[in-house]
């Protein structure tokens, strides 16, 4: 059913339809893509909200939404009018169901890149409040009211752009791995990261963000031993390295006691996210050479700190990123998505005891979708919070 | 309106030229621009302007001139005037098999005779000739430069600190990130000015009086269209070459995929080269990179590719020196940065090893990086790189052999010896004159400032050179003169007969007002929270 066509909602597209462009058209800088796909299941009251929406991108570039459990496309968006690849994208979700999409766009090899900001519902995506170009590799990380982007070109800089702000202001930071988390502070928010330094040893950077600019970068050198590959997640508070030794994968806790092995060998970390379902937590991490998905479920309150883990071969090539963010992972509905250089995997994901791995058959509208991957909670298509 | 700007242009010139008149002791002015000595006109129209010696800024450069202190020395005359499309030059030659005296036939924008006569050639009649009294070279290639920062230099960033690799000053050093702060704001990175045009033409401008005809200067940048005139900005589109078949990078590749997509380029021929920063630095995490450019792709090994052209390299041991020559790979040196930064300015061991690269069989190219600790122009760079040879490397290096690394040798480097980088016939009319030398033919270049530039050609039109020559610019150049060390000169930055949105009809004192009054107006503004200013411009030359 086109959402179009739902009463509640023929007020809404209305009005989108002179804001934005036609429901119809084909995809362009904010242009809607409908797809003729079923609504999502109502979420009940009581659940919890989890991550229903996968976001990845389809062949010609454009950004999609997916119903993860309906495999199902939903609204598409292409982050500018040229032919671009998308480099990166960020999701965050706000209170109610308002969501801003980021996007790191790039016309052609070697060209700046285009940083572009949407704000979407179940809906709609809206034209973009937030469109900056920058030099060199860049990744983003969506915020509540703009995108934090690292930069790594003339200078290792992060810098935070919004729609209130002309010009974005930048401070030297290092380029992150992995992003552990946002907090916020007495009206700063503050992003930690897991980076390297200039002679390339493991630190964190925090980036402090207060009103509407990075205002400083703070660097803490770290003790664990950790390879240029290795990547960080932050799960219930408690923030964990994942890396490979001797061929091995391993998994601890950052500053901690030397990381446990999961028992499993591994080749190179590409990328790790975390994973709750119900009271259990874990980590899938996905690797290359050979290409291969790993789920581990923890005991972060005990020891050892690995309970279990799963593992599958994957049936295509996992690209290798040496230098910044890698969003190969996206887990949504309790499924577990993988970016390969043939399109997409997907396993569902059991928690213990049984803490299987298990294939999913994609359509091939899914399948042919490529990373970045993201995921979000899921888009009820409501009026509410619509800019 | 134009007559405005004309008068305008004139009393500027009129102002500088009476607060800095030639001075002898080589003292003064700060004015970044060689003092504008006649109104923009186009070209054909001489301005006729004053021959008052001026200076063009503060010495500190190694020093060059042929004819230092005299206003008025010999250089090129125009035997007879005709054709601005056919040129017929008479002097030394620098050929591919050494020096010669002959003549070098320029029709359109191709050399059509190199030889001992060129007279009776079919492009001859009607042609412009001229005895330059000089050496005639190849135009310069520099084939490592950042050209948008070339408004700064040493005043604007010294490093209080020795680095061992290019991340510790690109991660921590503030008033550097406050220069890319000023750059990225003046070229529209992080504001609505887009003087992306203006930058780049400033830098080009730069170029083109040291007798440097092409540069690649815009490493992960997209061309525009108002870089078609002054030098070749090689490695974008708007090269004046058939193609752009040049990546360049920063940095290694970030992933996998872009490594492979290079190795791609290259064995199918998209590319001709691969130009990259590869082990800046002199400690192991620089040295570490060259091994990371093997693995990054898949298969390894592909961007150890024979058009593969390392900047830098200032790290590599002899192994990975060997692994260059073993893959008949390509080195760009830039010795006066790499000893600014890694040397403190004076350790003249912390740059590239350039004796085992050549003995390794590389090809060496040299470019001066930037102005900001850099060479301010090609000529300065190759005088600081002989005086390296000679305090480090035993004098390994004779003058020829420094003029082709910057001139053939960068071609090679670049991709683009098909077109540039020698005085052939059917190569691309690029050619640089020079005041002779009491020295050796190379030697007019090694010793050469943009003052003793008398002439610049690029695809054969003239755009720089002693000022009596303005008068056989094509006519739809934009010109002005301006006094540059005692030595009366003009310049054409633009060319007219393009979309006014293009912004090719600046005259170098439009471009060096807007780019002032925006450094200004930056320094002033609170947008700049930095502590330091910027004002005024990197002058385009520093005279002795």
């Amino acid at each position: 059913m086109h959402p179009c066509h739902l009463h509640s909602r023929v007020m809404f597209c209305v009005l989108a339809s002179f804001v934005l462009l036609a429901c119809h058209s084909e995809p362009t800088i904010g242009t809607l893509v409908h797809e003729d796909s079923a609504r999502p299941r109502p979420r009940a009251l009581e659940e919890p909200e989890r991550d229903e929406t996968l976001v990845a991108v389809d062949s010609s570039g454009v950004v999609r939404l997916v119903d993860a459990a309906s495999l199902e496309l939903r609204l598409g968006v292409r982050a500018s009018e040229e032919e671009a690849t998308v480099v990166d994208l960020s999701v965050h979700a706000e209170e109610g169901e308002l969501r801003r999409l980021a996007i790191v766009s790039q016309a052609e090899e070697e060209a700046p890149s285009d940083v572009s900001v949407f704000p979407f519902t179940g809906d709609v995506f809206a034209r973009p409040r937030v469109v900056r170009r920058f030099e060199g590799v860049l990744d983003v990380l969506a915020l509540s009211d703009g995108a934090l982007v690292f930069q790594l070109g003339e200078a290792r800089e992060w810098s935070f752009v919004s729609a209130g702000e002309d010009r974005p202001r930048s401070k030297q930071c290092p380029m992150p791995t992995s992003v552990l988390a946002v907090e916020h502070h007495e009206g700063a928010t503050h992003v930690i990261a897991l980076a390297r330094s200039a002679d390339d040893t493991p630190i964190l950077a925090r980036g402090v963000i207060e009103e509407g600019q990075v205002a400083r970068c703070e660097v803490t050198p770290l003790s664990d031993p950790l390879s240029e590959a290795a990547r960080a997640v932050r799960l219930d508070g408690v923030d964990l390295t994942v890396d490979t030794v001797a061929g091995e994968l391993v998994v601890g806790r950052l500053g901690g006691p030397a990381p446990a092995p999961v028992g499993l060998p591994f080749g190179r970390v590409e990328a790790v996210i975390p994973l709750e379902l119900g009271a259990e937590r874990g980590l899938a991490v996905v690797g290359s050479e050979p290409s291969s998905v790993v789920v581990v479920w923890l005991q972060l309150e005990g020891d050892p700190l690995v309970s279990m883990a799963a593992s599958e071969a994957l049936g295509a090539h996992v690209e290798q990123v040496y230098a910044g963010l890698h969003r190969a992972l996206a887990f949504a509905a309790g499924r577990l998505f993988v970016a390969t250089s043939a399109g997409l995997e997907a396993f569902e994901v059991e928690p213990p005891p049984s803490a299987s791995l298990r294939p999913i058959a994609l359509p091939d509208a899914v399948r042919s979708l490529r990373g970045p991957l993201a995921s979000a909670p899921a888009l009820e298509g409501e009026e509410t919070g619509q800019e | 309106m134009a007559s405005f700007a004309r008068a305008w242009l004139q009393l500027l010139g009129t102002l500088a030229l009476l607060a800095s008149a030639c001075d002898p002791d080589g003292d003064d002015t700060s004015s970044p621009l060689p003092i504008p000595t006649g109104g923009g006109s186009t070209g054909g129209e001489s301005q006729g302007g004053d021959s008052t010696t001026g200076g063009a800024g503060q010495g500190g450069q190694p020093a060059g001139g042929n004819n230092e202190g005299a206003c008025d020395t010999g250089g090129p005359v125009v035997e007879s005037s005709g054709s601005t499309n056919a040129y017929l030059l008479k002097g030394t030659l620098l050929l591919p098999g050494g020096p010669s005296e002959g003549e070098l036939l320029i029709a359109g924008n191709l050399i059509t005779c190199v030889g001992a006569s060129c007279s009776g050639e079919p492009g001859a009649s009607g042609a412009t000739v001229i005895e330059t009294n000089g050496v005639i070279s190849a135009g310069i290639i520099d084939p490592h430069n950042h050209t948008l920062f070339n408004i700064f230099d040493e005043d604007d960033w010294t490093p209080d600190q020795t680095y061992l690799n290019h991340n510790q000053w690109a991660d921590n050093d503030e008033t550097y990130s406050a220069v890319v702060d000023a750059k990225q704001y003046l070229n529209g990175e992080t504001s609505a000015l887009e003087l992306g045009c203006e930058l780049n033409k400033y830098g080009e401008a730069r170029a083109i009086m040291a007798g440097t005809t092409s540069v690649q200067g815009s490493l992960g940048a997209t061309g525009k269209a108002c870089w078609r005139t002054l030098a070749r900005s090689i490695d974008v589109q708007y090269n004046g070459l058939p193609d752009d078949l040049m990546r360049t990078a920063i940095s290694v590749p970030s992933t996998e995929s872009a490594a492979n997509g290079v190795c791609d380029d290259l064995a199918s021929g998209d590319a001709t080269a691969y130009v990259v920063h590869v082990a800046e630095g002199v400690d192991q995490t620089s040295r570490n990179e060259f091994t990371t450019l093997g693995t990054r792709s898949n298969p390894d090994g592909c961007l150890y590719h024979t058009h593969t052209s390392i900047i830098h390299g200032t790290a590599l041991d002899d192994a990975q020196l060997a692994t260059m020559g073993a893959n008949d790979m390509d080195l760009i040196w830039s010795p006066k940065s790499n000893i600014f930064l890694y040397g403190a300015g004076t350790d003249l061991s912390k740059t590239t090893n350039i004796p085992e690269a050549l003995q390794q069989g590389l090809n060496v190219a040299i470019g001066p990086d930037w102005t900001l600790g850099g060479s301010q122009n090609m000529l300065d760079e190759l005088r600081y790189a002989d005086m390296v040879d000679d305090a480090e490397f035993g004098d390994l290096l004779d003058e020829r052999d420094l003029v082709e690394m910057a001139t053939i040798n960068g071609a090679i480097a670049l991709g683009v010896e098909p077109y540039l980088g020698s005085l052939e016939e059917g190569k691309r009319a690029d050619v640089a004159v020079f005041l002779p030398s009491t020295g050796s033919e190379y030697g007019a270049v090694l010793d050469a400032s943009p003052r003793e530039v008398t002439l610049v050609f690029v695809d054969g039109r003239l755009v720089y050179g002693d000022a009596d020559f303005l008068s056989v610019t094509a006519s739809d150049s934009v010109c002005e003169e301006l006094d540059v060390c005692c030595r009366q000169k003009f310049i054409c930055t633009g060319q007219t007969g393009f979309p006014a949105s293009d912004r090719l009809d600046q005259t170098l004192s439009q471009i060096t007002q807007i780019l002032s009054d925006a450094l200004a107006d930056y320094d002033a503004s609170d947008i700049d929270q930095s502590q330091w200013d910027f004002s005024p411009l990197s002058p385009l030359v520093k005279c002795p």
